[in-house]
């Protein structure tokens, strides 16, 4: 049983890692395009969009390398956490406002995805990921 | 929970070296932002329609429709080929920026320096015209102009846009 956990935990490490790393270095080679694609939010002050789009797309890739490693497996987890609570937040918010804009999620292969409820959806199973390396991690401690 | 909680300082140490981190490579990279990003409408002059100067200007959507009318500009869209697919100002051509030197050659063969040209993307502050409209000056158009509203502004004014792959 608890092979089986631990695989389930390192299977949802990996994923995360892979998916979120991929996705920061699409964001850090174009971060001109990232940033139009904040601006679309329309969230942030305009004079603080391009601070956010040039810090996040290194905390992902830093959370991302932080799920690789056992000993800050946990604390990438937390922040990937985090990080799909906002996107789901702010994506609900831009549909909400009726929105009709362009993810910015994978900003490296030009796969200019809209916006829609499925991408808050994927959010929510990044975030169900996150649970077991959390919920593993603390009931081992 | 508790476990949790003792997270925190090691997440904040995470983000203290990558925001350090982005911030240096930003600094560094010869495609860096400007940490500051000033409104769009505050970083260049309107154009006055009868004169014409080297940088490209931004142009009111009553000009913009004045040229329009009288079939006196080439309007260029600057957003992506799927968004100028599924909606662009009646007319326009699509060029999107960030492909600009694999399509300039194609899409602007045959287009005079001197012909009017209008750029526009997706609203106020999205930059993608701009930035389209400072290339072609650089590549020796003399006339470039920005819509700033872009398509959402032309299309509450009530002027015509049409869907498909234009020309």
């Amino acid at each position: 049983m608890e092979n089986r956990t631990q695989r389930l935990v390192l299977f949802c490490r990996l994923a995360l890692a892979v998916v979120f790393i991929y996705a920061a270095i699409g964001k850090i080679t174009h971060p001109g395009e990232f940033a139009e694609a904040v601006a679309a939010f329309k969230l942030l002050p305009i004079v603080l969009v391009n601070v956010f789009a040039i810090i996040l797309p290194w905390i992902e890739l830093a959370s991302g390398l932080a799920l690789l490693h056992r000993v800050s497996a946990r604390h990438g987890a937390l922040l990937i956490a985090g990080l799909n609570l906002i996107f789901m937040i702010a994506a609900a918010s831009a549909l909400a406002r009726g929105l009709d804009i362009r993810c910015g999620c994978f900003t490296l292969s030009h796969a200019h995805t809209k916006l829609g409820w499925s991408l808050i959806a994927r959010d929510a199973a990044f975030l169900a990921l996150c649970l077991p390396i959390l919920l593993h991690h603390t009931r081992a401690k | 929970m508790r476990n949790l909680i003792k997270l925190i300082p090691g997440c904040a140490l995470i983000v203290a070296v990558a925001a350090v981190l982005g911030l240096t490579v930003n600094a560094v990279r010869p495609n860096g932002l400007p940490l500051i990003r000033k409104p769009l409408s505050h970083t260049r002059a309107f154009a006055n329609p009868t004169t014409h100067k080297p940088e490209a200007l931004f142009t009111t959507l009553k000009d913009a429709k004045d040229l329009y009318d009288r079939h006196a500009a080439l309007f260029i869209d600057a957003r992506t080929a799927e968004d100028y697919q599924a909606e662009h100002i009646s007319d326009a051509v699509s060029l999107y920026f960030e492909d600009f030197d694999k399509l300039y050659g194609s899409v602007m063969q045959g287009i005079p320096k001197d012909r009017q040209i209008v750029t526009y993307c997706s609203d106020p502050e999205c930059q993608e015209a701009t930035k389209l409209a400072d290339a072609l000056t650089a590549r020796g158009y003399t006339k470039v102009m920005i819509l700033l509203e872009g398509l959402p502004g032309w299309k509450n004014a009530g002027y015509p846009t049409a869907p498909g792959k234009g020309r």
